[in-house]
């Protein structure tokens, strides 16, 4: 080969004279500061996904806390040996997290955390802690770990909508702090090369080759000219994000319709239903494929003095174009000054399981114990308190015939108007649906009937492809759907017909309903509604019911208990199948990880000469010796710096591992075995050594 | 730490990617493919990290044993590519391979200009060594992914000469006046300075002309060395298959080696010839350090691979060898024929003197016949010979 020019040559370290000389192999601030924001990103995330962001913030804090805390230690104790104790530290501080979790969740703010959350709260803590005691690479690295899993726990729970930004962030990040760590690690190597002169490498601190700024200069300069170091993994970072923003809808869609509607229901997480409304008021999507969470669970008992069917739990008043959002609607307006003839309503609702939503009917005037019911600004009801004769009060509903034919038109129901994103396709067809109608009555009764003759019923209708708006997809391509989709329609027909409509989430009773010996009729899980209300003029919020006359599906009629049926989504065949599956995939993705492992640690007796002399080496450094320098043999390293006493021992040990070496092929499992009991017994001397005393001054 | 996290990476991504289809939860569809995009650019920047690269071997040369030998290799990207770091593991023969081998540089390889690796290790086996092509080790700028490559490189030599061990041995008087001038302390360490100049005569070198002096007297005229060159030292080095005996770090080859090579040393300062019959043809180098760097390199590759005992060597050797020249028999296994072929050698003028490695010393298990054994050394002695022991203290021999 034809001889070129050197871009390098070895050079001789030239001792930096600058009087802070920059240390580049050792972590610095933007470290601290990346994995900082990274943990940040994620324990708020966690935060948000149960619903109580105020937590979130709170572990926000903790984390910067910890963080600049780790920093200052790492600072102040950078050239001490304590400072290597923090992987076990944070080992205790994981392990500690594990059995205190409950009463460390004693600490936060707001509500306890729900039961059904302790992943999250136990990986919070994890990171939270562990942000205190990462003081080096490997520590500072890990914390990756709790907040990678957190992120997916977060995702599992689907609750928290922006948790793919927050993700994206992390991962920057990530790369940015990972690309870096790689720098510094090869920044070790080019010392142990001997690139650094190897005269200097052998006599002159190591540590003081690492903080020479000009060994880094050099390196940029010469054999690391072409480096695609970090600035180009945090490109690659951006890549990766923009394929992701890109490619994810797209995967989602072609893997949904290759499973066919394979869902796997996992239990909520409380707050998605009922336990926190502040998670709700996020987004209540709609369109999310077959509703599998209707079981004959039993949730309230609610008894009235008049006959009543629908339950308002809350109501959304913005649509988002995937779902409903709460945007604050009109606190402080009486919708039932509208009501002509009001009607007068006595209840009674007691809660059967742990819930602090109240489902009411008709607008509550007055509770007859208002302590601890919260109204909200939607005109829903919560209680973080239970009374064992339920909670009771009265309200009112318009008469059951009476309709009122004009909407309301005031500038207090502006909000009812809004129409927000609705799709072309949708506004078209409440066009057509409203045409010939002669007053808002009609108009919102035509578009019910409308919505009910176009569109079946089905609770296993497949879910809305990433992307597509939801109604527009109902009313257009699928034609098949529940009661979400079928409100949604309604109430954004209403609004581009004028009407000021919103859409309600509650509980709807039927003649199958169960009615106890008091009258109380028992609310079940599979009562769970969404319906359209249209203010008019007379009746108030008035009910409009699009699934009403909808021609249901074969097996996907509302109300069917979904354990009745083992095979269907819920069922009990069905969850078994679904474990069934995620065993195989955990067993999969496991016996990969497993199998990954075993090659990369699998024992050959030459690693375990190896490893033995790794333990020797340390024995020796336990000997108050510097770790060798790999110039060094280990007979030069062993008669420079083993005691007198254990140096011969120490010299036999050497020879016998250079013999393990040097040979050739495999060592004997006989000469392992040897040398594994020389080294135990090398460790006990090392052990029972005590350095003669120094000699007192004069002495 | 960082594969380790790689491979946790790659793990989570998996997993994630499985719980998405299983809940369809659009978050996880995002986050998972955002890990198993980054997972998989990472596998395609290792994996181009490592290809498209020429090298250049620069040559080593040879060392002493003990030496550190820097091995220097040029590295080209043949695609014009910033890469992430990369380092070279080279097939280093497995006698060569030990914990002293440093990691090498690690480098960017550029497209317009060759970047220099390098890598250290300890030579600590004697001998000639080749080998060739190496494995390039890189890996993605966030270290998550490592991948190898095997490129083939033209060979590199790297010889590995012994290390001069010195022996404190009491030398038998010889013939030649070279010999007894060093014993007599007269030259001793004279080196290679003339004594004076003299007239050419038939088989002088002409390396010896001192020209000044052949102008000024228009004759030919060779310098005289303080030593004479009719002294002549022999070594015959015990090598027939299966007599190595291999000590704790060094073979009886390894020390013999080191002892001949220091005691050659000696005497070519001495003005003496050396030789090694059966080993190199009688060394025909003028200067007493060239020679002494043949007989390093001889020695380097000598092995024990032959068929010939040391008493098939002296006799073979002895008739070969001037009147009054020392022939040195190094050996640590008993040849019952060497009494033999002693007695029927010294008639010849030649002073043969039995260097015996003791090879219970160098092996506690060696179940063969010691040469260091009593009976055997009253044999040598039987026949006039003044048998030496030499040290077999290996932590000597490697200066500690």
């Amino acid at each position: 080969m034809r001889r070129l020019p050197l871009a390098t040559k070895p050079f001789a370290v030239e001792r930096a004279s600058a009087a802070e000389p920059k240390d580049r192999s050792r972590i610095s601030t933007l470290d601290f500061l990346l994995m900082m924001v990274g943990s940040m990103l994620a324990v708020y995330s966690a935060g948000e996904s149960v619903g109580q962001p105020e937590v979130g913030w709170y572990f926000v804090r903790l984390v910067g806390f910890g963080s600049v805390l780790s920093f200052l230690i790492r600072q102040v104790g950078s050239k001490s040996k304590w400072i290597k104790i923090d992987g076990f530290l944070y080992a205790g501080v994981a392990i500690f997290a594990t059995f205190n979790v409950a009463r460390l969740n004693q600490m936060l703010p707001g509500e306890p955390f729900p039961r059904e959350l302790q992943a999250a709260a136990y990986l919070s803590w994890m990171l939270t802690l562990g942000s205190f005691v990462s003081w080096r690479d490997g520590t500072l690295l890990f914390q990756a770990v709790p907040a990678m899993a957190l992120f997916g726990l977060v995702g599992c729970y689907d609750t928290y909508r922006d948790v793919t930004f927050a993700f994206f962030g992390f991962l920057l990040c990530l790369a940015t702090l990972f690309a870096r760590a790689n720098g510094r690690d090869m920044l070790r190597l080019v010392i142990d090369s001997g690139y650094a002169g190897r005269a200097d490498a052998r006599n002159a601190d190591r540590q003081e080759i690492r903080q020479d700024q000009a060994l880094y200069e050099r390196v940029r300069q010469g054999p690391w000219r072409w480096i695609a170091g970090p600035e180009w993994a945090l490109l690659t970072a951006f890549v990766v994000i923009l394929l992701s923003l890109l490619g994810a809808p797209v995967i989602q869609t072609t893997v949904q319709a290759a499973t066919g509607g394979l869902k796997i229901n996992l239990t909520q997480p409380p707050v998605r239903r009922t336990a926190t409304p502040t998670a709700e008021q996020d987004l209540q999507m709609v369109g999310r494929g077959p509703n599998t969470n209707l079981s004959t669970r039993e949730l309230y008992t609610i008894k009235t003095d008049r006959p009543v069917n629908y339950f308002r739990l809350q109501t959304f008043d913005k649509w988002s174009g995937l779902g409903w959002r709460k945007g604050g609607g009109s606190p402080g307006v009486r919708s039932s000054d509208y009501i002509d003839n009001p009607q007068r309503v006595v209840f009674t609702i007691k809660r059967l399981v742990p819930v602090t939503n109240i489902p009411v009917p008709g607008e509550v005037l007055g509770w007859n114990n208002p302590a601890g019911i919260d109204a909200q600004a939607d005109g829903s009801y919560r209680s973080l308190f239970y009374s064992a004769g339920g909670d009771s009060g009265t309200s009112v509903i318009a008469p059951a015939t009476a309709k009122g034919t004009t909407a309301v038109n005031s500038p207090d129901y502006e909000w009812a108007r809004d129409l927000g994103k609705i799709h072309n396709d949708v506004a078209e067809l409440a066009a057509e649906a409203t045409r010939g109608a002669t007053t808002d009555l009609e108009m919102a009764e035509q578009i019910r009937a409308f919505i009910a003759a176009r569109a079946k019923y089905n609770l296993k209708a497949a879910a809305t492809p990433a992307g597509d708006d939801p109604v527009q997809f109902f009313l257009m391509t699928s034609k098949e759907g529940y009661c979400d989709v079928f409100a949604s329609s309604m109430v954004q027909m209403a609004r581009y017909a004028g009407l000021p409509a919103r859409y309600v989430q509650g509980y709807l009773t039927d003649s199958d309903s169960t009615v106890e010996d008091d009258g109380a009729v028992v609310i079940r899980e599979k009562d769970y509604h969404a319906w359209c209300e249209v203010l008019l003029d007379g009746t108030g919020w008035t009910i409009f019911d699009a699934t009403a006359g909808a021609t249901a599906v074969e097996g996907g009629e509302r109300g069917k208990d979904v354990n009745s049926d083992p095979w269907a989504p819920g069922g009990l065949l069905r969850r078994l199948l679904d474990a069934a599956i995620v065993a195989v995939a955990v067993f999969v993705v496991g016996s990969f990880g497993y199998l990954q492992w075993q090659n990369r640690t699998r024992v050959t007796r030459r690693s375990e000469v190896d490893r033995l002399y790794g333990d020797f080496q340390r024995s020796l450094t336990k000997l108050g010796s510097r770790r060798r320098q790999p110039s060094r043999t280990i007979s030069e390293f062993i008669s420079e710096s083993v005691p007198e006493p254990l140096r011969e021992q120490a010299i036999a040990m050497g020879r016998r591992f250079e013999s393990a070496f040097y040979q050739d092929g495999e060592p004997d499992v006989a000469t392992v075995a040897a040398l594994k009991a020389d080294l135990s017994a090398w460790q006990q001397a090392v052990k029972g050594y005590r350095p003669p005393a120094k000699s007192a001054p004069g002495g | 730490m960082r594969s380790v996290a790689g491979f946790s990476l790659t793990l989570a991504s998996l997993f994630l990617a499985v719980v998405a289809v299983l809940i369809q939860a659009p978050a996880l569809f995002y986050m998972g493919t955002a890990l198993f995009v980054l997972i998989a650019g990472s596998n395609l920047q290792a994996f181009l990290a490592v290809r498209g690269l020429k090298f250049e071997r620069l040559p080593v040369g040879s060392v002493r044993v003990g030496d550190l030998v820097t091995v220097e290799i040029n590295v080209i990207s043949e695609y014009k590519i910033r890469r992430p770091l990369v380092t070279i593991s080279d097939r280093l023969p497995a006698r060569l391979k030990n914990s002293t081998v440093t990691p090498s540089l690690p480098i960017a390889p550029a497209y317009d200009l060759p970047v220099a690796t390098m890598y250290q290790f300890r030579a600590n086996r004697r001998g000639r060594y080749r080998w060739t092509g190496l494995t390039v080790v890189g890996s993605d700028a966030l270290g998550l992914v490592v991948k190898q490559h095997r490129y083939e490189t033209e060979p590199v030599v790297l010889t590995v000469v012994p290390r001069p061990i010195p022996v404190n041995v009491v030398l038998p008087m010889a013939s030649g006046w070279g010999i007894s001038e060093a014993e007599s302390g007269q030259t001793r360490g004279a080196g290679i300075e003339p004594r004076g100049i003299r007239e050419y005569t038939f088989g002088d070198s002409l390396r010896h002309v001192h020209w000044p002096s052949t102008a000024r007297a228009g004759k030919l005229l060779v310098k005289e060395f303080e030593a004479g060159t009719h002294a002549a030292a022999s070594f015959i080095i015990q090598r027939m298959a299966g007599t190595e005996i291999d000590g704790k770090v060094l073979s009886s080859l390894d020390l013999m080696s080191g002892h001949a090579l220091f005691l050659a040393e000696v005497f070519l300062q001495q003005g003496a010839r050396v030789t090694f019959p059966g080993l190199d043809s009688g060394g025909e180098s003028g200067l007493p350090s060239e020679r002494a760097a043949e007989i390093a390199e001889t020695l380097a590759v000598m092995d024990d691979d032959i068929s010939a005992s040391v008493a098939q060597g002296v006799l073979e050797s002895v008739p070969e060898l001037p009147i009054g020249s020392v022939l040195f028999v190094m050996m640590a296994v008993a040849d019952p024929e060497l009494p033999g072929a002693i007695a029927s050698a010294t008639s010849r003028g030649v002073t043969i003197s039995p260097l015996i490695y003791d090879a219970l010393a160098l092996n506690p298990k060696f179940d063969g016949r010691n040469a260091a054994d009593a009976a055997y050394v009253s044999q040598l002695r039987s026949v006039g010979t003044m048998p030496i022991l030499m040290p077999t203290n290996e932590e000597a021999a490697l200066g500690n």
